[in-house]
């Protein structure tokens, strides 16, 4: 039992150095990891003054509005590369469980990302000097937690179904700004029409960010990060039932490169 | 020497060619399919979003700010980050010594090569003007905007200039991707689009420099009914200063081809 956890492991942390490694060359990284929430954060705080509380709110939307979208477009694109590069049918039909392959360059691709984006609103933060309130830091690290379990359950969620599309760059594009307008992040629920209110529920981004917001306020809150964890756990399970399809359906026509 | 029979055919008659080339590349590398299907519903809803955006950060006239801005946004988006597509295609096909070779400037291919993204900008604009100004209850200042028009249509040049110099500049050493769109973002970043001018002095200073910033500028004093012509004026001189760096970038290129034996875009 504890050689094929360390088999696990290890396969894991192969697939996500082999992601860190591709990404360091993929200049697509560095404008949705440092240039994206740099711009975005530094055109949203700098509007208006803001009190601590506001500030804190604002940076949690930016850090979230550019994880969706670092997760697009690295996470999300992780078996459309591995297509591209014609290595798809090597790393789903190997003697290792694709999805464990796939988890591994998932969290590999939203680790990097997440550091990114961090790095990147923390250089902007001390630039415009924006006044942060963190009255319980063990409760925003267990939001980042969360933040990168969800990143990754919700890339290789996205990997699958780029995967079922020979247009997944055109719906990688397609995706952002939907989820930029619908996500509850920046443009909070409220501001939406009420019939579409509903939508900002689906995403567990969102409610990492309503429990964000409760930190700040000083009144964590339970309920928003249960919420975001069964979603993550809903993206996983999914994501790999997505998975499976496919490569089954892939082995059986012959089509996995071609699909 | 020039062994064509064609070598004493006047410029314009080549310029033109040059042009319908252009729309011929332009067109096969974004079908009406990827044109309606992608690009114009991206820049809709980015339009879109700059625009509730507004709204949600500073109320209902930060809202109508935004909505003036984000047209812009679309503008510098769809022409920065497309525009890349014409030296990258003579990267791609390993042409760019038939274009130093020709009797052509490669200043002058590319620029004329680049005619259709300028207007195809400004369509994507009309539209996203269309769709969002009724979306976010900004009729109003939509209808107000429409003798604005041509500003949009001069910005729309100049960013493509901007986007052709960010291109040519970082074609050779495969980062066109990170050029363009880190132009695109200093653009959403300096040119007033959503962040007022007067807020972060270093971003107004890079942002004289960048496409945008005058013609929104002068949209906006027009709006208020303050002269706005001399803020055209501007705006028409950062993209002919934009075109003179593509050029000089060009004329690198062109050196270091000729004293290294390669070609950068090659």
């Amino acid at each position: 039992m504890s050689e094929r956890l360390l088999t696990a492991a290890w396969v894991v942390w192969t697939a996500l150095r082999a992601e860190q490694q591709g990404m360091r060359t993929r200049p697509m990284v560095v404008v949705v990891s440092v240039v994206q929430p740099v711009a975005l954060l530094a055109i949203v705080a700098g509007t208006r003054r803001l009190a601590s509380d506001q500030a804190s709110v604002i940076v949690s939307a930016v850090v979230l509005t550019a994880m969706w979208s670092a997760t697009v477009w690295t996470a999300g694109g992780v078996l459309r590369r591995e297509r591209t590069y014609g290595t798809l049918a090597r790393s789903v039909t190997s003697q290792f469980s694709p999805s464990l392959v796939l988890f591994g360059r998932s969290l590999g691709a939203t680790l990097y990302s997440a550091a990114g984006i961090l790095a990147s609103s923390a250089a902007v933060i001390v630039l415009l000097r924006l006044r942060i309130a963190v009255p319980h830091p063990l409760w925003l690290l267990v939001a980042l937690l969360v933040v990168v379990a969800s990143g990754t359950a919700l890339g290789m969620l996205l990997a699958c179904l780029f995967l079922v599309t020979r247009h997944g760059l055109a719906w990688s594009g397609a995706l952002i700004y939907p989820v930029f307008i619908l996500g509850g992040l920046l443009i909070p629920p409220d501001a939406l029409p009420e019939w579409l209110r509903w939508v900002p529920a689906l995403l567990s981004l969102r409610w990492i960010h309503e429990f964000v917001v409760g930190i700040s306020s000083g009144v964590p809150r339970a309920t928003p990060l249960v919420i975001a964890l069964a979603l993550t756990v809903t993206y996983l399970v999914a994501a790999v039932g997505c998975l499976r399809a496919a490569v089954d359906t892939g082995r059986r026509r012959g089509t996995l490169d071609l699909v | 020497m020039i062994s064509s029979s064609r070598a004493g055919t006047p410029v314009l008659w080549r310029l033109g060619e040059a042009v319908r080339f252009g729309c011929r590349e332009f067109f096969a590398m974004n079908p009406p399919s990827v044109l309606g299907g992608s690009i114009l519903p991206r820049m809709v809803l980015q339009t879109l979003f700059f625009t509730l955006l507004g709204g949600v950060v500073a109320g209902a006239r930060h809202q109508e700010y935004a909505f003036v801005g984000g047209l812009v946004l679309a503008l510098a988006m769809t022409n920065i980050l497309y525009v890349s597509q014409v030296p990258v295609a003579d990267k791609e096909s390993a042409t760019f010594w038939r274009l130093r070779t020709g009797l052509l400037h490669p200043t002058a291919v590319f620029v004329a090569r680049s005619l259709p993204y300028p207007f195809a900008g400004f369509a994507v604009v009309l539209v996203a003007a269309v769709v969002v100004a009724p979306l976010a209850g900004l009729g109003e200042i939509a209808l107000r905007l429409a003798p604005m028009a041509f500003v949009y249509l001069l910005i729309s040049f100049t960013a493509t200039a901007a986007g052709l110099a960010a291109a040519a500049f970082a074609v050779g050493r495969r980062a066109e991707t990170l050029a363009s769109n880190l132009m695109g973002y200093v653009v959403m970043l300096c040119s007033g689009a959503f962040l007022p001018p007067g807020r972060v002095p270093v971003l107004d200073l890079v942002g004289a420099f960048l496409p945008g910033r005058h013609g929104i500028a002068a949209v906006h004093a027009w709006m208020r009914g303050d002269p706005w012509v001399a803020q055209v004026a501007a705006e028409a001189a950062v993209g002919i200063g934009w075109l003179g760096v593509t050029a000089a970038i060009v004329a690198v290129q062109m050196r270091r081809a000729r004293r290294h034996g390669h070609d950068d875009f090659a």
